[in-house]
């Protein structure tokens, strides 16, 4: 077997020459024979972006038995291999049930559903029972269990001070001492070491904590100021490990781009580092026209549609900001073309946060959205790689909620323009006299199918509601809490998988696993 | 619902009419008190009351719950969760509304406490007890679809009455046209289950108006707030 090994800035990767499976891969692995040349990076680079100082030092080629590297463009293609990696932020298993419910019934069957493989995850952090999406979507990307509010740092690193302030300013500028942990590696930019393009899709800011945890390195997640910064090529707090750059990315978060002088900027460097992009080479797109104008070919693609996180799907104006679909859609459309496989990380941000406002009805419109963007993904990675032999595709969260699918309600079907569906009020199954009627509190009031163990609405006297009311897009489902937000939950969360080492996921595993058993699945190393 | 908790009354309303041209300027500061209880049938009687505070310019409003003394001590001692996403403690933070010409809205929730003012986007109105209804939240009845009925009283201040059945529920509104307010809404269910007041009384307006000493807040996402 024709072997190359590639030796970039430490790290080794192994690519078959020919056969392309990971049984194959394993095989190669025990290859004894090799010679070795040296090639400046920029040859192994998809890209046409000057590398940066820390991928632009000399890489070995180690070749096995008598194949001279030279030959490698008429010895067999290099399997492309690919992980997708996408994660519906606060999208429980009671969100998942409550979305299968709204589109399709109880007994149908949304994207997520169909998924071969599957695990229950463990979410909880170093130091919370219940995490926040920093350090949850961090373990998933770096294998290593972190505090809460902590962006891809070693463990034991604090997001606060012992006087409970936090390591950030007003303007969302990091104040992380020097000391307070390292950064640890994160899957994308392994992924980028070893020559895949990569991609970062997201409906928040591209700089709110899930993408962040893909790209970026910082004790406290609202220093998003400093983590965009750790995006911009060749500029000033550059985090070098992403080479030339992350191919695709796409989100919100313009304000944290933009310098505070203009209209919406939020940043006290007075960069604007959209000029910055571009300078290194981005083309940039600021609405869904321009986004899928955009070439396939395009080399670099930056994205921000909001100044802040992109709107709900239920608010979304279709001309101004695309969908998840569309976002993701243009990103494998782009990332499929290089010469490698990559790697794409695409998050259904705003699930969580209509969650944290109790809106249920939006939680679980974007969550349909999630869905949506999941089966064009699979959809387009077939055609790319039929059978997905070589493209891992894992779908999870990164935590729970404390939704609650309340009562005995009767099967309700899926939810219409004139059908409230999940959306409704918990109504008798039981044959008689009282099915289908609303059953009551112990005060004679009928109460909603979803409802929140906290949140902004605990009423102080229950009324009478009904199902237009509580199916309407700006309801807030009642609490038993009353909190100004609703919180996170400690629930485990679903993770299904399918293609490449899909097989891998089963039983109940932590959240750090996820990591190792995506690298075993690409054999990456 | 925090800030107009008394929803139900103000989708209640359009059924009113309002009859007099009004000559004087509006009021332009008011006290507003709420007050609700319900009878359970384990015998239980809950109920619920506080107070807020309007100033109202033509195209502004401000809505701040007033927090008696100790409570606000209370509220001090809480813990506020700084810049970060999350643990934030808004309670009764003061709401400002403008509305400019065409019509559109601006929220702003107001942290005294971080020296913040978060912006409202529609999606979280409800979040902060505002229901996206600009009239009847500046004169707590909405005097244009008043005008569908007719008073069942004007006393002799010009103060006009109007009743009115709904399903199980008596209502009795008090319109001050003069002011451009609803001065009393009452709401009974016929059972005696339930029952609901609001009382609006004018007060003087403060010397400097509120919205004018925000110069060095920051300026914030709901969104922000959120996980």
């Amino acid at each position: 077997m024709k072997r190359l090994t590639v030796t970039v800035t430490g790290l080794t990767l192994a690519m078959a020459l020919a056969g392309c499976g990971s049984d194959n891969d394993k095989k190669n692995n025990s290859s004894k024979s090799s010679s070795s040349v040296s090639v400046a990076s920029s040859a192994l680079a998809s890209s046409s972006t000057p590398a940066t100082s820390s991928s632009a030092a000399s890489s070995s080629i180690k070749s096995s038995s008598s194949a001279p590297s030279s030959s490698s463009s008429s010895a067999a293609p290099v399997a492309k291999k690919n992980v997708l990696f996408f994660l519906g932020d606060g999208m429980g298993i009671t969100t998942l049930t409550a979305m299968r419910i709204y589109e399709v019934g109880e007994a149908g069957s949304i994207t997520i559903d169909t998924l071969p493989e599957s695990a229950f995850v463990r979410t909880y952090s170093e130091d919370g029972q219940v995490t926040d999406s920093a350090p949850s979507m961090a373990a998933y990307m770096t294998g290593v269990k972190m505090k809460n509010e902590v962006i891809s740092m070693s463990a034991g690193t604090n997001a606060y001070r012992p006087d409970g302030s936090q390591f950030v300013d007003a303007s969302g500028n990091s104040t992380c001492e020097a000391g307070n942990g390292k950064a640890v590696p994160t899957l994308l930019e392994l992924m980028k070491a070893k020559g895949y393009a990569t991609g970062v899709v997201s409906t928040t800011r591209i700089t709110h904590a899930t993408p962040a945890t893909t790209y970026s390195h910082v004790c406290n997640r609202n220093g998003e100021n400093t983590i965009a910064a750790q995006m911009v090529p060749n500029g000033a707090g550059f985090n070098a490990a992403l080479g030339n750059g992350i191919d695709v990315v796409l989100g919100g978060g313009l304000r944290h781009f933009l310098p505070s002088t203009v209209s919406g900027g939020r940043r006290t460097d007075s960069r604007n580092l959209v000029e910055e992009m571009k300078a290194a080479g981005y083309t940039y797109a600021t609405n869904t026209g321009e986004l899928l104008a955009a070439s396939n070919a395009t080399n670099k693609l930056l994205g921000l549609f909001h100044s802040s996180d992109m709107s709900y799907e239920l608010d979304r104006n279709p001309i101004a900001e695309p969908s998840l679909s569309e976002m993701t859609g243009k990103a494998i459309d782009i990332l499929s073309q290089r010469d490698k496989g990559f790697f794409l990380m695409v998050e259904g941000g705003r699930i969580d946060h209509a969650l944290h406002a109790s809106n249920a009805k939006r939680a679980l419109v974007d969550g349909i959205a999630f869905d949506n963007a999941i089966k064009l993904a699979l959809q387009k990675m077939e055609a790319v790689d039929p059978g997905l032999k070589n493209t891992l595709v894992v779908v999870t969260a990164d935590h729970d909620h404390t939704l609650v699918i309340n009562g005995y309600a009767e099967r309700t079907g899926k939810t219409t323009d004139n059908h409230a569906g999940v959306l409704g009020l918990v109504k008798s199954y039981a044959n008689g006299p009282g099915k289908g009627q609303p059953t009551t509190d112990v005060n004679g009031n009928p109460y909603t199918i979803l409802a929140f163990g906290n949140g902004p609405n605990r009423p102080a006297t229950r009324i009478a509601l009904d199902e237009t009311t509580t199916s309407g897009k700006d309801y807030l489902q009642e609490a038993v809490i009353q909190l100004d937000s609703e919180t996170h939950g400690g629930g485990d969360v679903f993770l299904g998988a399918k293609g490449l080492g899909a097989e891998n996921f089963h039983g109940v595993i932590d959240n750090v696993e996820v990591f190792g058993l995506i690298k075993k699945a690409i054999n990456l190393e | 619902m925090k800030k107009t908790g008394f929803g139900l009354l103000v989708l209640l309303l359009p059924l009113f009419v309002i009859t007099h041209q009004v000559q004087a300027a509006p009021a332009d500061a008011l006290r507003v008190d709420y007050h609700q209880w319900k009878l359970g049938k384990d015998g239980i009687r809950q109920e619920m009351s506080y107070s807020e505070l309007l100033y109202r310019k033509p195209d502004s409003l401000w809505i701040e719950r007033e927090i008696p003394e100790a409570a606000q001590h209370s509220h001090d001692d809480h813990h506020h969760g700084g810049l970060g996403h999350k643990h934030a403690d808004v309670t009764g933070a003061p709401l400002w509304i403008v509305r400019d010409p065409q019509g559109k809205l601006d929220v702003k929730l107001i942290d005294r406490h971080e020296q913040r003012m978060i912006e409202i986007a529609e999606a979280y109105y409800s979040n902060v007890g505002f229901d996206g209804h600009w009239v009847e939240s500046w004169s707590l009845a909405d005097p244009e679809t008043l005008q569908k009925l007719k008073p069942t009283k004007i006393s002799e201040n010009g103060l006009e009455t109007y009743e009115i059945q709904r399903g199980t529920q008596q209502i009795t509104l008090v319109w001050n046209p003069e002011g451009q307010y609803a001065q009393s809404i009452t709401a009974k269910d016929s059972q005696g289950l339930s029952g609901r007041t609001i009382r609006a009384s004018e007060i003087t307006a403060p010397k400097t108006l509120p919205w004018t000493q925000l110069g060095n807040y920051l300026s914030r996402d709901y969104s922000d707030l959120l996980d």
